[in-house]
């Protein structure tokens, strides 16, 4: 057995041209699949944790139904439970912010239009998402501020409003009240999401409880913590009710689901561009390995006229393209590994045209190359399956021989 | 030059086995190539395709100024000149449109939404609403104030068929104006976001509730397949001549969808420039090895006497025809699988919400684009041509009696 080892080795090393090129196939398809996941993954943890934080936010504290209904009949007193120990109790939890969810009629000097209402903490809110800090024009709100709101940017231009004017908003309250105040305009926001540029209203939540009439109460309490990917795990975990009332704890993933869906979609496509890669690589590993023992026909005819058996040639061809295998497979990972450790700290560089079209959209990220772990087990899997794939036809093929065809004609 | 076409062609096919395996890896090449870039066409051609076929067209006519201030006071006077003259344009169906923000309420909920006002028979033409009615009917019936409204506004109102809804706009004159209306249709969109804000009512229920005459806001213009955007929009100036309107195409409309086809050619470039990498390194490590392969046969050809450079073009020549026969196959191969989806379609619908939120529709039909082709296999003629380039050059400097002893 180490005989056939020494000699399986040796056999890589005699045509040294030959290995490299059938190694190279195979470190050069992990590489490119590696990279190209990386990329995949990278874009996609950028959007998606910039669309979490944006407003919903990671987790939300909501009464049973308000999600479906989005009606204050499903708000909850505000001091149902003291939420400063959220915090303590729950070591993932980073930071929480009260809120009211509501809608409304907003109108100015010239005209009126449709808008979502946002009550929130201002101190509190800017640590659990970044909606309030995304402005064009204006300040952000302040704790103190009073009868000061943010509007969305395409509001604000519908409504021909800017920053220091006065608009006037009608809402249905808690109990059907009419809800009717004035509020001067602090800042705008450009979120990036046109449909929230064109809906965001957002003010204190105490201007909110008086609108609405929903004194002492809320709807949502949104909370950040320390891995969004893993809302849906700590959601489970968490269990909030105090006399007699229960809180339903969402995760983003329950509150977006489009955008779940679109991940899932963005995999799709991403699997499909990525099933090509392996269509194109894998074939020419396929093909260059045939070659490489197509090549030593003759040299298989001379082994075995010398006696040594068919099964033999096979264990030594085996013995040889495992190795090539398993050195490829891991200068091919070490390759993949170097390129992300060198990519990762800079942004994938977009043209400037394009950066700036994003920015003027308030779309402000940027993507990165990951060096998640499935960046290089996903190739590893993939390729190695492949490349193993690829030898048993020849190697099959090679222990058929009969010495005599081998010899003469050098090709079967 | 002929007796070296002829050697270059019988050398092929000398050693089949080797020569299959060079047609097959650009065959595979192309198919990759073609396969990454027709669906990559797929997937824009719906982005655009759903964004303009639910509302308002390729085209509009907008009063002057609407565009940077949608004012329910601006609107186009005197809608019959306009339709006239939009007759005369050939490849356009057309149907006016008044649009203004409000909101619906039911006696459950209430939001923002956008009410259209429109002529059902003429939107027939202009947009496909009326083929997504999933209960009820098309704004058809006579009967007075009747509206059709999205599944997902339905369910966030709690209103059913037959029952009415609120809807409250400012009007003309800076009073609030509201009417009740009765649902008579709900409509299912690839968008979730449309059918949420998105309300139609008949164009003279609509010019009522907000005070017009016979104004409209706009005209939806839909261009027939196979004519120009840009010819079309000239032809509809000549026709319709000063006044104060304005003619923007949906490019203009909807900038963001624009910036969104950008940042998306974008990753599709990174990705495509992978791909043309690992069909180059492919191609190149092929034709290397099996150049290599034939060093001896070089130097026998050498030791009687044919030049290094003869021996260059012979390989040049046996490299186009490889590559031809390659392309050809992949080409044939592509139009049989690709061709098919590009009829029947690929059905995305396991992710359908996710794709009706971007505003696609749920089955992709790969397009192959002859400039995608050609430049493919340019690229890939190209690629090969490199790649024969230095082992051919290595084997014609070989000294006779080295390339005779090299294994």
């Amino acid at each position: 057995m180490s005989k056939f080892l020494k000699i399986a080795w040796r056999n890589i090393w005699r045509n040294r041209r030959r290995s490299l090129i059938t190694m190279g196939a195979i470190v050069f398809a992990i590489l490119i699949t590696g990279v190209t996941r990386s990329l995949q993954y990278g874009t996609y943890d950028a959007l998606e944790s910039y669309a979490v934080r944006l407003l919903v936010g990671e987790l939300q504290l909501q009464n049973k139904g308000f999600h479906e209904h989005q009606t204050l009949t499903y708000s909850f007193p505000e001091n149902l439970f003291p939420w400063d120990r959220l915090v303590d109790e729950y070591d993932f939890v980073e930071a929480y912010a009260k809120r009211i969810t509501s809608y409304g009629l907003v109108g100015s000097a010239s005209t009126s239009a449709g808008a979502m209402i946002i009550g929130i903490e201002p101190g509190r809110e800017r640590r659990v998402t970044h909606f309030t800090t995304q402005l064009t024009a204006g300040e952000t709100l302040d704790d103190a501020d009073d009868h000061r709101i943010l509007l969305g940017k395409s509001l604000a231009e519908n409504l021909n409003v800017a920053p220091g004017d006065t608009v006037v908003v009608l809402t249905q309250g808690y109990r059907n009240e009419l809800g009717a105040d004035s509020y001067i305009v602090k800042g705008l926001i450009r979120s990036g999401n046109q449909e929230l540029d064109r809906a965001l209203m957002v003010m204190s939540l105490r201007d909110a409880q008086d609108l609405f009439s929903l004194y002492g109460r809320i709807t949502q309490v949104v909370l950040a913590t320390d891995d969004f990917r893993l809302a849906e795990k700590y959601a489970r975990r968490m269990h909030i009710a105090m006399d007699g009332q229960e809180l339903q704890v969402l995760p983003w993933q329950k509150l977006m689901p489009e955008l779940l869906q679109l991940i899932a979609l963005d995999n799709i496509s991403g699997a499909i561009f990525l099933l090509f890669l392996l269509l194109i690589v894998g074939f020419e590993i396929m093909n260059t390995t045939l070659m490489a023992i197509m090549e030593r026909i003759k040299e298989f005819g001379i082994l075995q006229s010398l006696g040594v058996k068919p099964r033999q040639v096979s264990l030594m061809l085996l013995l040889e393209t495992g190795m090539k295998i398993v050195i490829a497979v891991i200068v091919g990972l070490l390759l993949t590994f170097i390129f992300i450790q060198l990519t990762k700290d800079y942004p994938i560089p977009l043209s400037s045209e394009l950066k700036e079209a994003m920015e003027a959209w308030g779309f402000f990220t940027d993507f990165y190359f990951t060096d998640k772990a499935r960046v290089f087990l996903e190739p590893l899997v993939a390729i190695s399956v492949i490349a193993v794939l690829s030898i048993i036809y020849p190697i099959w093929m090679a222990s058929r021989l009969r010495p005599v065809d081998a010899l003469r004609k050098g090709q079967l | 030059m002929k007796t070296n076409l002829k050697i270059a062609w019988r050398n092929i096919w000398r050693n089949p086995r080797r020569s299959w395996v060079l047609i097959t890896t650009v065959a595979v090449a192309v198919i990759g190539y073609v396969g990454t870039t027709s669906f990559t066409r797929g997937f824009m051609y719906e982005m655009v395709n759903s964004a303009i076929s639910y509302y308002a067209g390729h085209i509009q006519i907008i009063p002057k100024g609407y565009d940077v201030n949608p004012n329910i006071k601006l609107r186009l006077a005197n809608p019959a000149r306009f339709e006239q003259a939009l007759s005369r344009v050939p490849g356009i169906t057309f149907a006016p449109l008044i649009t203004f923000k409000g909101m619906a309420s039911s006696s459950e909920a209430s939001g923002g939404v956008v009410i259209n006002g429109i002529e059902p028979q003429k939107e027939r033409h202009v947009t496909i609403l009326s083929e997504k009615i999933i209960e009820g009917t098309y704004l058809e019936s006579e009967l007075p104030n009747a509206v059709i409204i999205g599944e997902e506004l339905a369910e966030r109102l709690h209103v059913r068929l037959g029952e009415k809804i609120v809807l409250m706009a400012n009007s003309v004159d800076q009073n609030i104006a509201s009417g009740a209306f009765r649902v008579v249709g709900i409509f299912r969109t690839v968008s979730t976001e449309f059918d949420r804000a998105f309300v139609f009512i008949r164009l003279k229920d609509a010019q009522r509730l907000v005070g017009y005459g016979d104004e409209v806001t706009a005209f939806s213009i839909h261009l027939q397949q196979g004519y120009d955007l840009n010819q079309t929009v000239h032809r509809m100036q000549e026709a319709l001549g000063d006044g104060p309107f304005k003619i923007q195409t949906w490019r203009e409309r909807d900038p963001v969808l624009v910036l969104s086809l950008e940042v998306y050619e974008y990753f599709i470039f990174l990705f495509l420039l992978i791909i043309v990498t690992a069909v180059a390194f492919t191609i190149v490590n092929s034709f290397l090895m099996v150049i290599y392969e034939r060093i001896r046969e070089f130097g026998v050809m050498m030791a009687m006497g044919v030049l290094p450079k003869k021996i260059r073009h012979m390989l040049y020549w046996e490299t186009l025809f490889l590559t031809l026969i390659g392309s050809g196959m992949g080409i044939v191969l592509s139009y049989l699988i690709f061709g098919y989806w590009r009829r029947h379609g690929l059905d995305l619908s396991a992710t359908s919400d996710a794709l009706g939120k971007l505003g696609i529709s749920t089955v992709i039909y790969p397009e192959i684009l002859l400039s995608d082709l050609l430049l493919g296999l340019a690229v890939i003629v190209l690629l090969t041509w490199i790649a024969v380039l230095y082992p051919s050059f290595k084997a014609s400097r070989f000294n006779v009696v080295d390339a005779l002893n090299f294994v």
